[in-house]
């Protein structure tokens, strides 16, 4: 492999390991992930073309890996995933008030979102991925990526104001009502 | 798009805040926020939840990134290929926060040295390190049999980081073999690191070994690194 690309492939190692975090949500099977990203980006490096995003290739490759695992894993575990979820609500209600003073909240709140709309936040907000690129990269088409963006912020809004940090008792700001004659 | 007033629909407002807008539509979009108290907070708001998105992850990229996940860009599994040993690259080994590594560096040196024929020596080793090291070759007659199947096993199946664990129904004793490097020598010959750890009576002890595959598809260790006070096998 290129040296550069190599060196490149090192420097964006701390992304990957964000982005893989936010996906996988927790460190140690993120960094399971992007070990077996890395080993398949590598090992078909031929197929990046130069001057395309090196991190958006990677980035694809990390998420497309997560959703084979997910898809492993439920197989096996959808019962279990169930009860874990409900345990870690009434968790959080007790210790809301806790948690939303530190960025912990952020970070869970964004753990909460549902596989697809967790994804887009990671690239567009995270990331800082224009919305072209990472529509891209996720090979979504650009709607489906606005309406999955809007929906995660919405949540994200929705868990972050609500007292017991799940959305219930969140404003609704599915509607703004203003003057007509504006265009998109 | 419910009602006929909403003209402005929260995507075009998100996409606003991330910058998504050509320069008109956002300044169109700033002049109607400024006369809509909705709007205005709900921009707020989504800036404030996209910043803090941003930094709720700054951790990760602050931490140093672990060695296994440099390693598999720089020396890639599954290549025929294999960069010629240095002193430089065989040391890097991945870092385990449970072992002192300080011991993996005379096994690098040992693997420097093997590869490129230079002998066996662990001159390369640091002098603090070098009195509670001992370095020994493996007898492996000595070694109980199903230990050392486990340890075969281990070395031709497992990949590195994985360990392989055994368990002696009679004593309680565990021992537990990771791979964790892989080389190929001069004669093409697979030889790999491993850490082995033993617990017996509630005492763990770490050795670090090296053993190299022959024609017959056995391991044979040939170094072995104990720990301060481990006993040899």
């Amino acid at each position: 492999m290129d040296e550069r690309i190599e060196k490149e492939l090192i420097s964006l190692l701390p992304r990957f390991r964000r982005f893989a975090l936010g996906l996988a949500r927790n460190p140690s099977d993120a960094d399971d992930l992007v070990q077996m990203a890395i080993e398949k980006a590598v090992s078909r490096i031929d197929q990046w073309e130069p001057g395309t995003r090196l991190d958006s290739w990677v980035f694809r490759i990390i998420q497309t890996t997560h959703i084979d695992q997910i898809r492993g894993k439920k197989r096996n575990d959808r019962f279990l995933e169930v009860v874990e979820n409900n345990a870690q609500r009434s968790h959080d209600g007790e210790r809301a008030a806790e948690a939303r003073s530190s960025l912990d909240a952020v970070r869970h709140a964004i753990f909460n979102l549902p596989e697809e709309q967790r994804s887009v936040i990671m690239l567009v907000s995270v990331e800082g991925l224009s919305y072209k690129e990472a529509a891209e990269t996720l090979g979504i088409p650009m709607g489906t990526l606005t309406s999955r963006l809007v929906r995660g912020r919405n949540a994200l809004m929705h868990m972050l104001n609500s007292p017991e940090g799940d959305g219930s008792k969140s404003t609704d700001f599915n509607s703004i009502h203003l003057e007509k004659g504006a265009t998109k | 798009m419910k009602n006929e007033t909403m003209t402005i629909d929260e995507g075009t407002l998100i996409a606003y805040v991330d910058g998504e807008l050509d320069s008109e539509t956002a300044r169109y979009i700033e002049q109607r926020i400024e006369r809509d108290d909705v709007a205005k907070q709900f921009v707020e708001r989504h800036r404030e939840i996209a910043a803090l998105a941003r930094i709720a992850f700054n951790d990760t990229m602050h931490e140093e990134v672990p060695e296994h996940l440099k390693s598999s860009i720089t020396r890639p599994a599954d290549v025929h290929y294999i960069e010629p040993m240095t002193s430089t690259n065989v040391i890097t080994i991945p870092k385990r926060s449970t072992a002192n590594w300080g011991y993996a560096l005379p096994i690098a040196a040992a693997v420097a040295g093997l590869l490129i024929g230079v002998g066996g020596g662990y001159g390369f080793a640091g002098k603090k390190h070098e009195q509670n090291l001992r370095l020994a070759a493996l007898n492996a007659e000595q070694d109980g049999i199903a230990m050392e199947n486990a340890l075969n096993q281990a070395l031709e199946v497992n990949l590195n980081d994985a360990p392989m664990t055994w368990s002696s129904p009679a004593s309680g004793q565990t021992a537990s073999f990771t791979p964790v490097n892989t080389y190929q020598d001069k004669t093409g010959r697979f030889c790999r690191e491993y850490r082995k750890d033993l617990a017996v009576n509630g005492k763990t002890s770490s050795t670090f070994g090296l053993a190299c595959r022959n024609d017959k598809g056995k391991w044979e260790t040939r170094y072995l690194i104990f720990e301060n006070g481990a006993k040899s096998l």
